[in-house]
């Protein structure tokens, strides 16, 4: 077993170049990802189609990279609300620890971490309507919590130091003192407890397309492709594999990195 | 406590999703075309002209005498088919536990017993295993039993479904639950009473059964509680992809119907499920360690 350091630097390559990859290849190759050819419906792997085409002869390469690569930005913006989101509300939290919007927050923070998410946001979804910003918006709504108590602990450290006491003295409000003086040094942690969040944000987006509830076709999505491949899957094992293997890679690199970076610190 | 407020919440939450949504209940069964007195009556008949805290009060009412209402699109009573398939998948559920308590048992009895080979290969293994999403590994499962012709698949509905569902399922406990055991097992060794029961010789089966296993059981439980969450979850997808008539499969063709009264009924099932499970999860944390109290129940 490689050392910790190898390990991080091999996942987080494979997580960069796949990404690379994913942005680059449209610009290399262009096989349209939504374009039908029905002449060329079930090819096998070749060096034409690298990795086949599906039931409507669309390019499985290209098709796996820009699902891959609409999973991975939308991924990450919908991370990055979900952090600054949980920054805030644990900011609050922490510094008026013990008041009734502590107690709130605090709640709504046990809870999303004891409710079988999965099922809700699919109901929440097919009721409130399908489509990629409303997945994303639920998404972010449900994994902000991690963060969230993360920062919640380390305010709650840090408020009691005689720095941020001076500040109280020298007649600061309390949320300029919070911005300035308290976040700063919660952030980092934050950041760390919440990057576990990415891989499972991307896990989850998968299994809402495959749901039908996410990315809309024509676009395309590892989850969608998974869902339309395994009615083929008997005559075209390719057109599912492919985009499962793409999505198990992603999730386990991400993982490791994130693993290892939450044990390191 | 916190388990009541959120089981409350929930259900609160689960009927106010239901009744703000954009579209009207009436317009999905009659389609888009109907005529507004047949609107007037259907809405009547589903008591959707109540106000809605007598609409509140009816929800409440049927979910003490199990009357979830009839689904839109067969026409039959919600509960029978909610509880049909939830009993399928409480059945995988379970059993998949079943098979990752054992399998987390063990590995940490043989890296007990043994020399520090076998602990490596284990934390590889569950490092590795740990980290694949479920949809993943349903799709390698699949694919590796039609390859073989082990079980019958996506047409063939039958107990070899169920059995590929279970073992998919098991897949994420098992790593996960022998990580935390490992974890604990080797902090434990080097503890002073276990060091004192070994060297009054005692054999090591003994003291990891007898002694150690309990204490090591406190953490593996907590996490035990978060697998639930995600394995209902994770069940709900591998059911779909082996066509097993699970609570997944429910949803997913309640969802493609929008069949309203059939998706509620199954999240006030899951819902009150979970809460039912969580609060036995803190029962058993007492009972492991009563220095704990009620800690765990914020």
């Amino acid at each position: 077993m490689p050392s910790r350091q190898k390990q991080y630097i091999i996942a987080a390559s494979i997580i960069v170049g796949l990404w690379l990859f994913f942005e680059i290849w449209p610009w290399v190759v262009y096989n349209s990802p939504i374009e039908i050819a029905l002449n060329d419906r079930f090819h096998a792997p070749s060096t034409s189609h690298w990795f086949g085409t599906d039931n409507l002869g669309r390019d499985v390469l290209s098709r796996v990279a820009s699902g891959a690569r609409l999973s991975f930005r939308v991924s990450i913006l919908a991370w990055l609300a979900s952090l600054s989101l949980g920054l805030i509300l644990g900011g609050i939290a922490g510094y008026w620890e013990g008041s009734w919007l502590d107690r709130i927050i605090n709640w709504l923070v046990s809870a999303l971490f004891t409710i079988p998410y999965l099922i809700i946001i699919i109901a929440a979804l097919s009721i409130l309507g399908h489509g990629l910003v409303k997945s994303y918006l639920v998404l972010t709504f449900i994994v902000w919590a991690a963060p969230a108590r993360m920062t919640r602990i380390n305010v709650i450290k840090v408020k009691t130091l005689d720095f941020v006491q001076t500040a109280h003295a020298m007649g600061f409000p309390p949320l300029a003192i919070l911005k300035k003086s308290i976040l700063p040094s919660a952030i980092p942690p934050a950041i760390i407890a919440s990057v576990a969040v990415l891989p499972e944000l991307v896990a989850l987006d998968a299994g809402l397309a495959f749901f039908g509830l996410g990315v809309q076709p024509p676009t395309p999505s590892l989850g969608k492709m998974i869902a339309d491949g395994l009615n083929t899957i008997s005559l075209a094992w390719w057109i599912a594999l492919v985009p499962t293997i793409i999505l198990g890679l992603i999730c386990i690199s991400m993982n490791i990195a994130a693993k290892i970076m939450r044990n390191t610190t | 406590m916190f388990y009541i407020s959120l089981l409350f919440g929930l259900l609160f939450l689960n009927f106010v999703l239901f009744h703000i949504i954009p579209t009207d209940p009436a317009r999905i069964i009659l389609g888009p075309n109907a005529d507004n007195a047949a609107v007037e009556q259907l809405h009547q008949e589903l008591g959707l002209d109540a106000p809605l805290i007598t609409q509140f009060g009816n929800y409440t009412k049927g979910l003490f005498s199990l009357d979830l209402g009839t689904s839109y699109s067969t026409r039959r009573a919600v509960w029978p088919d909610v509880a049909s398939s939830f009993k399928i998948t409480l059945l995988c559920s379970f059993s998949a536990l079943l098979l990752a308590t054992i399998y987390s048992l063990l590995s940490a009895y043989i890296t007990f017993i043994s020399d520090s080979r076998s602990r490596r290969v284990f934390t590889i293994l569950n490092g590795s295993l740990v980290s694949v999403p479920s949809l993943v590994i349903a799709i390698a499962f699949g694919l590796a039993s039609i390859q073989w012709n082990l079980l019958g698949f996506i047409h063939a509905s039958d107990t070899r479904n169920i059995v590929m569902v279970i073992l998919v399922l098991a897949v994420y406990p098992s790593a996960s639950l022998s990580q935390i055991l490992l974890e604990q097992t080797l902090k434990l060794h080097q503890q002073t009473y276990i060091l004192a029961v070994k060297s009054m010789g005692f054999t090591n089966s003994f003291i990891f059964w007898k002694r150690l296993l309990k204490n090591a059981l406190l953490p593996w439980l907590s996490q035990l509680s978060n697998i639930v969450v995600v394995l209902i979850g994770g069940a709900a997808i591998v059911e779909v992809v082996f066509s097993v008539p699970g609570i997944g499969r429910l949803l997913f063709q309640a969802v493609l119907s929008r069949d309203l009264p059939v998706l509620q009924g199954i999240l006030s099932t899951v819902i009150i499920c979970f809460i039912t499970i969580n609060i036995l999860v803190t029962f058993s944390y007492q009972w492991l360690n009563p220095h704990k109290g009620n800690a765990r129940a914020v």
